[in-house]
């Protein structure tokens, strides 16, 4: 049986017609909100909960629109066939190999850097190559490589701007309701108030 | 470039039930609507598994992520297996899925209905996807440490300042109900006589 909403349903209309990318962020306790990313520095945005980053490489496109999906725990956008991979390495009882997998990515980030020092992302990079469980793809590996690391030089710039601008609310990216659905809605009671005005609907049941 | 919408987004429109986002091809999405048959569900993109575990909540809607791994049938089809299930005409349901899924289901001994769309959900991995990383992934924060102090402050500036610029819509929704309400009866009202002497005037006439 269809279910009938006019708030509180996903926003179809404000999601096509919005200009820049939407975010699915999934906050806490399974609840999803709907954004609208305002793009800060090119490739962040922020909200009241944080920033995060959007990274082209785990874009999607939903009717025509570019789409993003994150968790608000980790700033980077989620990848779908990534997760899902990891999710059947869980439920096949292989778990252990994507925990060993971060634990050789962590090795090979620090042993790269030293303590303090530069990342030299190829040094990082074929550490990390060096050994690929069968089970994990390259873009499985990248993943979990990009989710593992992110770019705090850029965060720092980030803050740096944001301490000095006077307008801190400026840029922040805000959730999406569906509201134009409603508006249609209201749009058509109008016209009908209008047509009142100059028509009788008495003389519809034969009254006149 | 907007474009325009589809059917099967015009019908969701003012859909408050479950949907689904269905990972296509690449990196395309689908949005679906999710209309259960006890634990699955079917669309042109096959047959799926809902997992109450796996279903998030935008409001009060239920949202769940999928991987189609390119698998697809045609929509009528799809239709035709949903009224089938809803019918409970079971028998006619396995033939067609056998013949629809030769690839998938072999030739095994079923027991209920419920057997063939579980096996053809495992072999096509129609599973939902949990996009709750804390589960899976060490939980990394994003923001630098030297500036979190500094940042909280400016967030719950920014959130105080987002607080005051925007009056909750959520609000506005029930009084916009009033309104167009009241509205209504206001044209009622006005009109109402008017239409009344109208018509006493066509009787006298």
């Amino acid at each position: 049986m269809g279910k009938f909403a006019l708030k509180g349903h996903f926003p179809i209309l404000e999601f096509k017609l919005m200009r820049g990318p939407m975010v699915f962020l999934k906050v806490g306790d399974r609840q999803i909100e709907i954004r609208k990313a305002n793009r800060i520095q090119g490739k962040y945005f922020q909200t009241q909960e944080g920033i995060f980053e959007l990274e082209g490489e785990y874009e999607y496109r939903l009717m025509g629109q570019s789409c993003y999906i994150h968790n608000l725990y980790n700033s980077k956008p989620i990848s779908l066939s990534g997760i899902e991979k990891i999710q059947r390495l869980y439920r096949n009882n292989k778990a252990e190999l994507v925990t060993k997998e971060l634990d050789r990515i962590n090795t090979a980030i620090q042993s790269a850097t030293g303590m303090g020092a530069y990342v030299d992302p190829i040094k990082a990079m074929k550490e990390i190559q060096k050994h690929t469980p069968d089970e994990l793809s390259r873009d499985d590996q990248k993943f979990l490589v990009d989710y593992k690391t992110f770019d705090k030089d850029d965060l720092k710039l980030l803050n740096i701007q944001k301490m000095t601008d006077k307008r801190v609310h400026s840029g922040m990216s805000t959730k999406v309701s569906a509201i134009l659905p409603m508006l249609i809605l209201m749009g058509g009671v109008m016209g009908t108030i209008v047509a009142m005005r100059f028509f009788n609907p008495l003389y519809l049941f034969g009254w006149g | 470039m907007v474009e325009s919408l589809g059917i099967d987004e015009i019908k969701m429109l003012f859909w408050g039930g479950p949907i689904a986002i269905i990972l296509d091809r690449k990196n395309v999405l689908q949005l679906r609507k999710v209309e259960p048959m006890r634990d699955f569900f079917v669309n042109d993109m096959g047959v799926f598994m809902v997992d109450s575990q796996t279903q998030y909540r935008h409001g009060k809607q239920l949202l769940s992520f999928y991987n189609s791994h390119d698998t697809g049938i045609a929509r009528e089809l799809s239709k035709k297996i949903h009224e089938l299930y809803m019918k409970k005409k079971f028998l006619s349901l396995k033939k067609l899925l056998l013949i629809t899924y030769p690839e998938y289901l072999d030739n095994k001994e079923f027991t209920n209905i419920h057997e063939i769309l579980q096996m053809l959900v495992d072999r096509q991995e129609h599973h939902a996807i949990d996009i709750d990383t804390e589960k899976y992934l060490p939980y990394y924060r994003a923001y630098n440490p030297i500036s979190i102090k500094r940042l909280n402050e400016v967030c719950n500036d920014a959130k105080k300042s987002v607080d005051n610029m925007n009056p909750l819509l959520k609000n506005a929704m029930p009084f916009g109900i009033m309104v167009i309400g009241g509205l209504i009866g206001v044209a009622l009202i006005q009109n109402l006589p008017k239409w009344i002497r109208e018509i006493s005037g066509s009787f006298g006439g």
